[in-house]
């Protein structure tokens, strides 16, 4: 049988040069559940993105029927009848159901049709077994009814292809099983599911076929029958590249970070963080795993006290730090570089310049504060020479460097401010495998002059090739504790950890 | 010494001094519902006021003169529309900029014309008749409250009605909203945003253009500079009470209108010093503002602690 949707050789490179997808082949049966996993950065959404018109595609061909389309926007996928439900609801929250079903429709009344509306909602909900409330407003709708909305609205809109995009992250356990149940009807009534998650539970439970997403390349597509959830894992998380450095080996003689059974609740009164402690000491490299949204970056946030502990203590060289300003903490001697380069990392419109002295500015400055600029020429010029940042000059708008050399130079500026801690947050995500091997050496540098640095990555071949102890966080929770020096840990037994089908007992760091 | 509260005559100026600032209270709602804000209501008002005057002037028809200051007010709606939608400049200068050259602009428009700085009365403009209504001017003190009003004022409150019809009942109203409220969600069920922004600013333009027409052609029949005198900035403060919606709009002008002829006949009838009094409407707008903040955040606590 001919496939409903069919991928040939798909590329995607976005401005800037990052590569997200890499000549992807995949194809949809008709009436199929078809799960794509991956973990996060794995290009799932970009993929999803082209096939709904939201991205251009750089190269390759896209199939709808054994037709080749060209989607220049989510109009045209939607005529294609493909619809997608995002991870963020797109319903205009003071609308009703019905209201909100209806957007956009064209009709031939100029006036809305209340009654009416709010009846075709309903027996379109019927049709497809959906309880959802027509006449409630959408803000007081919960996050499992807003979901069956935005389903049935591109239902309603003809579509036949569903794409979900990790449906399930924002539903309890019994309304996924709810959403199972009702996706497994639309498939048998014909309907298409492309279903995006990284839960392999889930995707073991519900989808017909897998394909694997790893490094924005196709991984294969299995019969979800054929292959356990730690083959998928194994598949997922298996890199190509590989690094291999030669460690000096260091023991460590005193502690210089201290994190005490930290608690931390979102704002929904979500528990991100559910007592975590550990230690970190002098050259050391502390790795710490787990799939994203598990509490790292909350963890990082907390230490670097742009999150409040909701319990625990932060010990910074054996000082209280928890209420610490993050002024207080970089003066106690804690560098960080964080995930988000562009947001946090660097003034984008500002010089490199600026930005290589931006979070020690106080040092080239005289009693009345007036900044020596010829100072912090020669202290710019140094660094971009020795950080091998590539820059026309170093008044050039660090917003202009390509994504590798602008994280160099953030790089450069916390790795000379003189700390002896420092937390690194996906130091090479996003750049090229240049920078990051170069990014590697300086970091072990840094080790080997006696620092404590603290490393959350996604990329797990660099977890294991760099950390002498790696931390694996699940659900809020270190899960285990692995030692990494005298044998390295497999990618393998991560993902157990990592995916929580393994725990380690007693976990002390 | 309140006993004016009693007079029909009182009420009756209350309407009439509430006509300019529903208009403009209508224009920043039907803004608010589409997602902008229009610092240029002030300045929108002020163009129209003069527009309408010196084309009733020169043509000697009323017709001409308000179509002419309506097209006006769609116009300047949509330089800023255009600045704002097109050219993705910030919203809130560009409304500073048209009342900047609404202020300067007429007063120079008004020097080449009429040879003063101040008024146009040297010249012979129509305006809006007061209309009355038959049956209902013989109703004793209802008539006389609400008949013989002026046009204008009359043409505000269908303008209210026809607004929030509009807004809650018809296709275009919907979008309109859900436009204003989420745009990412609008796009995506196939609205066109831009569109629905451009209606709603015409239809602001509109309103702008009654508000500033009443004034120098309804309620005085020349322009005087700078007449619309704060009128513009304080609708966006009822807007702030109505957050968008029109009857509430209508209702916070309403306020307006009688704390500002309070003040009137407060300076005739009370001892009171004549400065204290003229800030008075807007030291009762300010408090009402505060109360019914204060009462929102309240319903906001309850409403928070009965999910928890």
């Amino acid at each position: 049988m001919e496939p409903i949707l069919e991928v040939r050789n798909l590329t995607k490179i976005y401005e800037g040069g990052v590569l997200a997808n890499h000549q992807i082949n995949f194809s949809v049966e008709e009436g199929e559940i078809h799960a794509l996993v991956g973990e996060n950065g794995a290009g799932k959404s970009t993929l999803m993105k082209m096939l709904y018109g939201m991205e251009s595609v750089t190269s390759g061909q896209i199939f709808v029927r054994g037709k080749e389309v060209t989607f220049h926007s989510s109009k045209d996928a939607i005529a294609e009848g493909i619809g997608m439900v995002h991870q963020h609801f797109m319903l205009v929250d003071s609308l009703t159901g019905a209201e909100n079903m209806m957007l956009g429709v064209e009709g031939t009344c100029f006036f809305t049709d209340r009654k009416g509306d709010i009846k075709k909602t309903q027996e379109i909900a019927a049709q497809y077994n959906f309880e959802i409330d027509a006449e409630r407003r959408v803000r007081d709708m919960s996050v499992g009814m807003k979901q069956k909305l935005e389903i049935l609205k591109i239902l309603y809109r003809g579509a036949k292809i569903l794409i979900l995009d990790e449906p399930t992250a924002v539903l309890t356990p019994q309304e996924t099983e709810e959403l199972f149940e009702r996706l497994k009807e639309l498939k048998e009534k014909g309907m298409t599911i492309i279903f995006i998650s990284h839960k392999l539970k889930e995707v073991k439970q519900i989808s017909d076929r897998i394909t694997i997403l790893k490094g924005g390349r196709t991984g294969g597509t299995y019969r979800t029958a054929d292959v356990t959830e730690e083959e998928i894992s194994r598949l997922m998380v298996g890199r190509v590249i590989s690094f291999d450095y030669d460690k000096q080996k260091l023991k460590p003689e005193k502690e210089l970070l201290r994190v005490e059974d930290l608690y931390y609740k979102d704002k929904f009164q979500v528990m991100k963080l559910g007592g975590v402690s550990f230690t970190l000491r002098d050259k050391e490299i502390l790795g710490v795993a787990g799939v994203d949204g598990n509490g790292q970056s909350e963890l990082i946030s907390v230490i670097t006290a742009e999150f409040r502990a909701n319990r625990g203590k932060v010990y910074l060289k054996g000082k209280d730090v928890t209420n610490a300003s993050i002024g207080e903490i970089r003066a106690e001697g804690l560098s960080y570089i964080p995930e988000d380069r562009m947001l946090n990392g660097c003034a984008a419109p500002m010089s490199v310049e600026e930005n290589m002295i931006v979070s020690n500015i106080d040092s080239f400055a005289n009693k009345a504060k007036m900044v020596n600029f010829r100072k912090v020429k020669e202290h710019s010029l140094h660094l971009i020479q020795e950080f091998n940042v590539k820059t026309a000059s170093e008044k050039q708008p660090i917003k202009s460097l390509s994504g590798g050399n602008i994280q160099k130079a953030i790089v450069a500026r916390e790795f000379s401010a003189g700390s002896d801690v420092l937390i690194l947050d996906q130091p090479t995500r996003g750049v090229d495998v240049g920078a990051i091997s170069f990014i590697h050496s300086k970091i072990l540098e840094m080790r080997g002059e006696g620092n404590g640095i603290l490393l959350v990555s996604a990329d797990l071949n660099e977890l294991i090739s760099l950390s002498d102890r790696i931390l694996v966080m699940h659900k809020g929770k270190i899960v285990a504790c692995l030692d990494n020096t005298k044998e390295k840990v497999s990618e393998e037994e991560l993902g157990l950890y990592m995916l929580g089908i393994k725990t380690q007992e007693g976990v002390s760091a | 010494m309140l006993q004016f509260l009693m007079s029909p005559n009182f009420w009756a100026s209350v309407l009439a001094s509430t006509t300019p600032v529903l208009l403009a209270t209508l224009a920043a709602n039907i803004m608010t519902k589409a997602g902008l804000f229009n610092l240029g209501i002030e300045g929108t008002m002020l163009i129209c006021a003069l527009g309408g005057v010196l084309t009733s002037a020169f043509t000697g028809s009323l017709l001409m003169g308000a179509l002419v200051g309506m097209l006006l007010g769609i116009f300047v709606s949509f330089v800023l529309g255009y600045f704002i939608l097109m050219m993705n400049a910030p919203m809130n200068a560009c409304g500073v900029a048209i009342n900047l050259a609404a202020t300067g602009g007429t007063v120079f428009i008004l020097v080449m014309i009429c040879g003063s700085k101040n008024n146009s009365s040297s010249l012979v403009s129509s305006f809006f008749p007061s209309v009355n209504i038959p049956l209902l001017q013989n109703i004793p003190v209802l008539g006389q409250i609400l008949s013989g009003q002026n046009f204008v004022t009359y043409l505000s409150w269908i303008f209210v009605a026809l607004c929030y019809y509009m807004l809650y009942h018809t296709k275009l109203g919907l979008n309109i909203r859900a436009v204003g409220e989420n745009e990412e969600a609008a796009r995506s069920a196939g609205i066109n945003v831009l569109a629905m922004k451009f209606i709603a600013l015409a239809l602001c333009g509109v309103f702008c253009a009654f508000g500033g027409m009443y004034l120098s052609m309804g309620s005085m029949h020349f322009f005087t500079a700078g007449m619309v005198s704060g009128r513009g900035f304080l609708s966006l403060a009822m807007d702030a009470i109505a957050q968008g919606n029109p009857l509430i709009g209508c209702a916070s002008s309403f306020l307006y209108g009688f704390s500002d002829t309070i003040t009137v006949y407060l300076q005739l009838y009370s001892q009171l010093d004549l400065q204290l009094i003229s800030a008075f409407p807007y030291l009762f707008i300010l408090v009402v503002l505060i109360i019914i903040q204060f009462v929102r955040s309240r319903i906001e606590k309850k409403k928070q602690q009965s999910q928890i």
